[in-house]
């Protein structure tokens, strides 16, 4: 699966001072590519477009060369993506196993396959007693977002979109979540993860795409974006580009 | 506002003005008057009217009554709405509870008077009118009537205290850090929803053990109340009152699924704007409905059970046939027209009363005609269907959800 935006330009309102874009790339769904910039960047803005919850974007986005704005359904379920957003949206009064049992159903998921899963939930997340018999309305910000993303990983058949997955979770946690995404890499299963998290960041993703105000001011592979400050970790390279006028050349991820 | 006085709206506002004393004993006079002469002095005067015993009859309505003003009282104090009653949503669970109990004793004092006098007035005009001497039917049943009505009133006002309704959305009965059930309760909803689910189509499989789930999950007492409490309690009222013949056996049945529906609709009404709001679930207005239709039919099939077990020795015939028929499309359009509430999150409760008049005019005018009975149902699926075109198909694949 190809995502491809050309000269992709949305703002909110006609006046707004804010707008992302034009943007030009194409997103892989084979590979990890980690979505990143400061607060206010465009980062939750382009996920949602890519989702096409927002549609009144000038330019042109496609998925496999189809464009989404001509798809009669929801982009979610129709292209296997699972989507973590950044305010977990959870059925309140259903306690998390429930919610997924019923995600279960929604993509048909082998009984075998859909234990072994939770299974592995369980050890990696930590999960208590909460997730079999408390409602979602009674749990802590961590174990929303926890629910949030096993959501998104059990309906991600073909592409996974997480939108700051470490935010409230505990280190045991954030660790899974690790452990999750590389065995994703291992398989050559695609992720666009949005993150603050720069360590986090360098450790999983392959491609890298950089937005500063609502423009791409870098997109390639981590790898090349270290070979150009040689010695310096992802955390330096990023404040250096963020506080230098410059911005690296623009190119696909 | 003292605690009196907003005991006073709350009841104002949600049941409607209570009675003083005088009023409801007068009240009660007169329709001891009306329902005596309706049912008893015509089954005097034609002989092949039905004759139905009115105090069971009346004791029927206020039990229904009563369970109805419960679950209004304690639903509304889960989920007070801001625009109407918002200094509810500033009080505690023990407030709440208080609340509701002192709401319970005003409805249960203006209703005693009430019933008492009509079933005194019966009582009269059986005995001097219709010169009933049977010490059974003149005072045992309506003192039975009169119990049961103390019974109803002591069991809720019972269930708010102790806690197995709660009266908040978030309450204080908690073990741990949060409101959860058992784990074996849990398990055991898991279980039930699969299971039933397992009977849905594929398409509407999600969606129906969703329902289920949800309504377990709500109010898990209330749940059993009325899907295994109230067909026990109707075959009781069949065979103790009706005969097998007479076409109020369709109307009780059908009567008892609309109102059972009419509150698994209140409830599932409340989820499927969370439905809506989710983007993994898929909202399709289509689904949602078939959904609910799929869920409360298999709940309510206890009550065809029913219906068919008494009336069975009439259905082999031709009559019994179309008997049978007319009750089966009469059932899917109260199941439809019932059901509408689920496509319309945000709608009035007072809408609801449209949804008594389709359900009166298209089953109950239907059970009530011989033989062609069966168009009046159909025909109300036909309008309910239509009435909702727009909306069944606007609302498809989650197109409104994520805009």
């Amino acid at each position: 699966m190809i995502f491809t935006l050309e000269n992709l330009l949305y703002s909110y309102t006609k006046n707004d001072r804010f707008s992302l874009g034009p943007l030009s790339f194409t997103l892989r769904s084979d590979v990890i590519t980690a979505l990143v910039g400061s607060n206010g960047s465009g980062k939750t803005t382009l996920i949602r477009v890519l989702l096409n919850e927002l549609i009144n974007y000038d330019g042109v986005y496609t998925i496999d060369s189809k464009p989404v704005r001509d798809i009669n359904g929801t982009v979610l379920y129709d292209f296997g993506i699972g989507y973590a957003p950044e305010d977990p949206l959870l059925d309140e009064q259903l306690s998390g196993y429930e919610i997924l049992c019923i995600i279960k159903e929604i993509h048909r998921i082998k009984d075998e396959i859909f234990e072994n899963n939770i299974a592995q939930f369980r050890h990696l997340f930590q999960l208590e007693s909460w997730f079999d018999t408390a409602p979602c309305k009674e749990y802590s910000q961590g174990m929303r977002r926890k629910v949030s993303l096993m959501i998104a990983f059990l309906s991600a058949s073909d592409y996974l979109i997480i939108d700051e997955p470490t935010n409230g979770l505990d280190p045991l946690s954030v660790f899974g979540i690790k452990k999750l995404l590389a065995q994703y890499k291992e398989q050559g299963r695609g992720v666009l993860v949005s993150s603050h998290m720069l360590d986090f960041v360098e450790k999983i993703a392959v491609n890298i795409l950089i937005l500063k105000k609502g423009k791409i001011a870098f997109a390639g592979t981590v790898k090349e974006l270290m070979e150009r400050w040689p010695g310096k970790g992802l955390d330096e390279i990023y404040y250096h580009l963020f506080t230098s006028t410059g911005s690296l050349e623009e190119r696909p991820v | 506002m003292n605690s009196t006085s907003v005991q006073k709206h709350l009841i104002r506002n949600l049941i409607g003005p209570l009675s003083r004393k005088k009023r409801s004993i007068s009240k009660g006079i007169a329709l001891g008057v009306l329902l005596f002469g309706l049912f008893e002095f015509l089954s005097m005067v034609n002989p092949n009217a039905p004759r139905i015993p009115v105090p069971w009859l009346l004791g029927l309505t206020i039990w229904i009554s009563q369970v109805a003003v419960f679950i209004k009282i304690a639903v509304f104090l889960r989920y007070p709405r801001r625009e109407d009653f918002f200094f509810v949503m500033a009080l505690s669970n023990d407030q709440r509870k208080e609340l509701a109990s002192a709401s319970m004793l005003l409805v249960h004092n203006a209703i005693t008077p009430f019933i008492c006098s009509s079933l005194g007035t019966g009582i009269l005009l059986e005995f001097f009118v219709f010169r009933e001497r049977s010490f059974i039917n003149l005072l045992v049943l309506p003192s039975v009537v009169i119990a049961v009505v103390w019974l109803i009133f002591i069991i809720s006002v019972n269930l708010l205290n102790r806690g197995f309704v709660r009266p908040s959305a978030q309450d204080d009965r908690r073990w741990g850090h949060f409101v959860a059930f058992p784990s074996v309760l849990s398990l055991l909803i898991v279980k039930i929803s699969r299971a039933i689910g397992f009977f849905a189509p594929q398409k509407i499989r999600p969606f129906v053990i969703r329902n289920v789930m949800y309504l377990l999950r709500t109010d898990p007492l209330q749940f059993l109340l009325f899907t295994c409490a109230a067909p026990v309690l109707l075959l009781l009222f069949m065979i103790l009152i009706i005969k097998q013949s007479s076409p109020f056996m369709e109307f009780f049945t059908l009567l008892a699924v609309f109102v059972i529906n009419s509150y698994y609709s209140f409830n599932l009404k409340e989820s499927s704007v969370i439905l809506k709001r989710c983007p993994y679930y898929r909202y399709d207005s289509r689904l949602v409905l078939w959904a609910h239709l799929f869920t409360v039919a298999i709940f309510s099939s206890s009550f065809i059970l029913v219906f068919s077990g008494i009336v069975n020795v009439h259905l082999i015939s031709v009559s019994g046939m179309i008997r049978m028929l007319t009750f089966l499309i009469a059932f899917a359009a109260t199941l439809f027209i019932s059901s509408r509430a689920v496509l319309h999150p945000q709608r009035k409760d007072s809408e609801s009363a449209i949804d008594f008049i389709f359900f009166i005019l298209a089953v109950a005018t239907g059970l009530f005609v011989p033989l062609y009975g069966w168009i009046f149902p159909l025909l109300g699926i036909v309008a309910t269907v239509l009435l909702e075109w727009e909306t069944i198909i606007a609302d498809t694949y989650g197109q409104t959800s994520l805009q």
